[in-house]
């Protein structure tokens, strides 16, 4: 993915169609953070912010993920400003 | 099962072609087949490869060797105790660099391990690019490209299979990934106290510790004596993060190096129509729109119209009431000179002309429809879109998303939907569901007489307002009971895939024989009780006892009989019920109350008792005095309701 890392915040506030980078997560301990990492969706992990509403739905890969709101403000990501038409990683 | 044969253990993620797998490799010869579909237990089935008689298990979708879900441990357990043969990881090929940290792990874990790169149409249908053989080499393990929807590869699968189950394997060889030095340390110090020998490598079990279950406790505990020298090894807080974290991300990391050059995504990916559709699926508005058209005509029209309505029609009036009943008793007339015994065979409550044809002719027909229904979502993928677009409203009474799967079941089969509440993560949330299953939410049988019967009146509206009354009394309620504050919560959404008729009629096959299984004895137990009961003439003095109880809420004492049909089976009641309308017992306002009060009375003998057995006996009681009262109450109010001049005349 092209675009430099830019802004850092919370994923619930992303808004649909952006690119993020996954940074880090506020509770790691929780057992919802450790079912995100089992699927693969961990620090670094490049994604693309598809709906907000009514809950957030993140593409990475080949893979969908639906969060609700409460998860999402667990997330801190970097918001990528250039956008793309998909939000996919390059292997 | 015999203990001699070698076990082949098929683990992955989950929608994965895992059960697919097992279909193709077991034939027909599936041996135990717990609750299908709502499972937490395993499935076991017997095959062949290239002449080697062989167990197969399938196992409940599995991420990781953490463990976080129930299934999840069940799968964990099942790899640390049997000592397989042979574990065939299955994975969609698509998420190669995601799925392959399990691969990592189970290598890790010391199994001997085929890997299973199944959807690889879909894989060449994007123009991704995988090097399966440079695969196989870098990670010392047999690795087979396949389509099994196509049963392509399954040739050269089955091949590879039978090789590997050949060769010995020396679990102490694995490959671990690179930890941090504090993380490999710690997992070092702890393998190292462990002193059995398990399914899993010393390594493995240690990782697994960090996340352990009680169970998996127990199990060590045997071996290994008191777990306090071993678990003080684990240091959490010498760790810089939490550990499960750490684990994925350096299985993570270890993934992405291994495929390099193994991997090669297009340039511009494409999009299918699947996509475009889920899209459109998953749309706020799109979304909902669809999921009251597949309702409406899954339930209302497919279910209920064609279900509870063309086919019963068809077998309960044609075939039995028609052709079978009067021949049946006609011929016990001549044959059978005991009444008793003609009583007890035939007539008004024989098991031939009472337990089997309810069995038959009305609930059979109406559970095919449903199965045929559920199996249809559950195959498309449809239900964790259904899961996501619901999932903001289910958190307003406590639940999430992934509550609807349990209560569309239950809108089946409210005793499966109770098991099915076992894949919900909290006490809570499983207690809420059941607690909604029990009382709001009707079985199909129920469902699809109860439309038939008040199709043509303004009944159905007011039978579903109440229905629905009830259910969001209930679920505030419950919230207000346990509490409930909004949970981070996620649900992967798998891609959608055209159903496969084999597969959907195979799964409905399952169901069936399960719920056939389950409900005849009981079926011909009834039949046996009900006779009894008249033979001694019990019957006329229970019926008198709760005459008060029914004449309260406007409906004649002959119900009473169906109310307590309705408590050993709902389905039963419902069917009653259809009979003592045909007979012209009730008229139309009287079967709206008798229909509100049936929805909401007491689950059935069968459901009572997976709820003790899942939720204890003061759970189940406190179901049951709650139901029995908001049945009553509402059954007044409906009475009250109909006694208005103006409704009367809606009805009737």
């Amino acid at each position: 993915m092209k675009g430099r890392p830019a802004e850092k915040m919370l994923l619930a506030a992303m808004k649909p169609g952006q690119l993020g980078e996954v940074i880090s997560f506020l509770h790691p301990e929780t057992p919802a953070i450790q079912r995100l990492a089992a699927l693969g969706f961990l620090p670094g992990e490049k994604f693309k912010l598809e709906r907000c509403r009514p809950d957030y739905l993140i593409r990475f890969g080949y893979t969908r993920l639906a969060i609700n709101r409460r998860l999402a403000r667990e997330v801190l990501v970097y918001m990528m400003k250039v956008s793309s038409a998909s939000g996919r990683e390059v292997l | 099962m015999s203990k001699n044969l070698p076990q082949v253990i098929l683990v992955g993620h989950p929608n994965v072609g895992k059960s697919q797998l097992f279909n193709l490799l077991t034939g027909k010869q599936v041996l135990v087949s717990n609750y299908p579909g709502t499972t937490v237990e395993l499935t076991r089935g017997r095959g062949e490869l290239e002449g080697l008689e062989v167990e197969i298990i399938d196992s409940p979708g599995l991420y990781s060797l953490s463990a976080l879900s129930p299934e999840e441990q069940v799968t964990r357990l099942l790899l640390l105790k049997n000592k397989p043969a042979l574990v065939i990881q299955v994975m969609d090929a698509r998420n190669i660099q995601r799925m392959l940290s399990l691969t990592l792990e189970l290598k890790e874990a010391g199994l001997p391990l085929l890997l299973v790169l199944n959807m690889m149409d879909e894989v060449e249908a994007s123009g991704l690019k995988i090097d399966s053989v440079l695969l196989s080499r870098r990670l010392g393990i047999p690795v087979v490209c396949t389509a099994l929807v196509v049963r392509r590869g399954l040739k050269q699968l089955k091949r590879l299979a039978a090789a590997a189950l050949h060769q010995k394997f020396d679990s102490d060889v694995y490959v671990i990934p690179t930890y941090s030095p504090s993380l490999a340390d710690i997992l070092n110090k702890t393998a190292s106290r462990i002193k059995g020998r398990y399914g899993l490598s010393k390594v493995s079990l240690a990782a697994a510790l960090f996340n352990p279950d009680p169970a998996l406790l127990n199990i060590l505990k045997q071996k290994e004596g008191e777990l306090g020298p071993l678990l003080s090894a684990l240091r959490r807080r010498l760790l810089p993060e939490e550990p499960l974290l750490l684990l994925a991300g350096a299985r993570r990391r270890h993934a992405d190096a291994l495929l390099k050059g193994i991997v090669k995504s297009p340039l511009q990916e494409k999009v299918t129509l699947a996509d475009s559709l889920s899209r459109f699926f998953l749309h706020p508005a799109g979304g909902l729109l669809t999921l009251m058209v597949v309702l409406y005509f899954g339930f209302f029209r497919f279910v209920g119209g064609f279900g509870a309505g063309t086919l019963v029609e068809l077998l309960e009036k044609g075939l039995f009431s028609g052709l079978l009943t009067p021949r049946l008793n006609a011929w016990a007339e001549l044959y059978l000179p005991w009444p008793w015994l003609r009583e007890l065979l035939v007539m008004d409550y024989g098991i031939l002309t009472l337990g089997f044809r309810y069995t038959f002719a009305i609930i059979l027909p109406i559970m095919t429809t449903f199965f045929l229904f559920f199996s249809l979502l559950e195959d498309s993928g449809y239900l964790p879109r259904a899961a996501y677009l619901l999932n903001h409203i289910m958190e307003k009474i406590g639940l999430n998303g992934k509550a609807v799967i349990p209560l569309i079941l239950g809108l089946g089969c409210g005793t499966l939907a109770v098991m099915a509440t076992r894949t919900l993560e909290t006490k809570r949330e499983r207690l809420q569901a059941s607690l909604l299953l029990s009382l709001a939410v009707p079985c199909s049988a129920q469902l699809g007489l109860i439309l038939a019967l008040l199709a043509q009146s303004a009944g159905l509206g007011i039978w579903l307002g109440l229905i629905l009354l009830s259910f969001a009394g209930a679920a505030f309620l419950g919230k207000f009971f346990w509490g409930g504050r909004e949970i981070p919560f996620c649900l992967e959404i798998p891609p959608l895939r055209l159903p496969r008729l084999g597969a959907i009629l195979r799964k409905t096959g399952a169901r069936l024989r399960w719920y056939l299984r389950e409900i005849l004895p009981l079926f011909v137990g009834i039949s046996v009780l009900i006779w009894a009961l008249h033979l001694s003439g019990l019957i006329d003095r229970l019926i008198l006892a709760v005459r008060p109880l029914v004449n309260s809420i406007g409906l004649p004492a002959e119900i009473a009989l169906i109310f307590v049909f309705g408590f050993l089976r709902r389905d039963y009641g419902a069917a009653g019920l259809f009979d003592l309308f045909h007979a012209g017992l009730l008229n139309q306002g009287q079967v709206l109350i008798a229909s509100v009060v049936l929805t909401l009375f007491l689950p059935c003998v069968a459901q009572f008792t997976v709820l003790i057995r899942e939720h204890g006996l003061g759970f189940a009681a406190l179901v049951a005095v709650l139901t029995a009262s908001i049945a009553w109450m509402a059954g007044y109010f409906v009475n009250l309701l109909v006694s208005i001049p103006f409704l009367a005349q809606l009805l009737s």
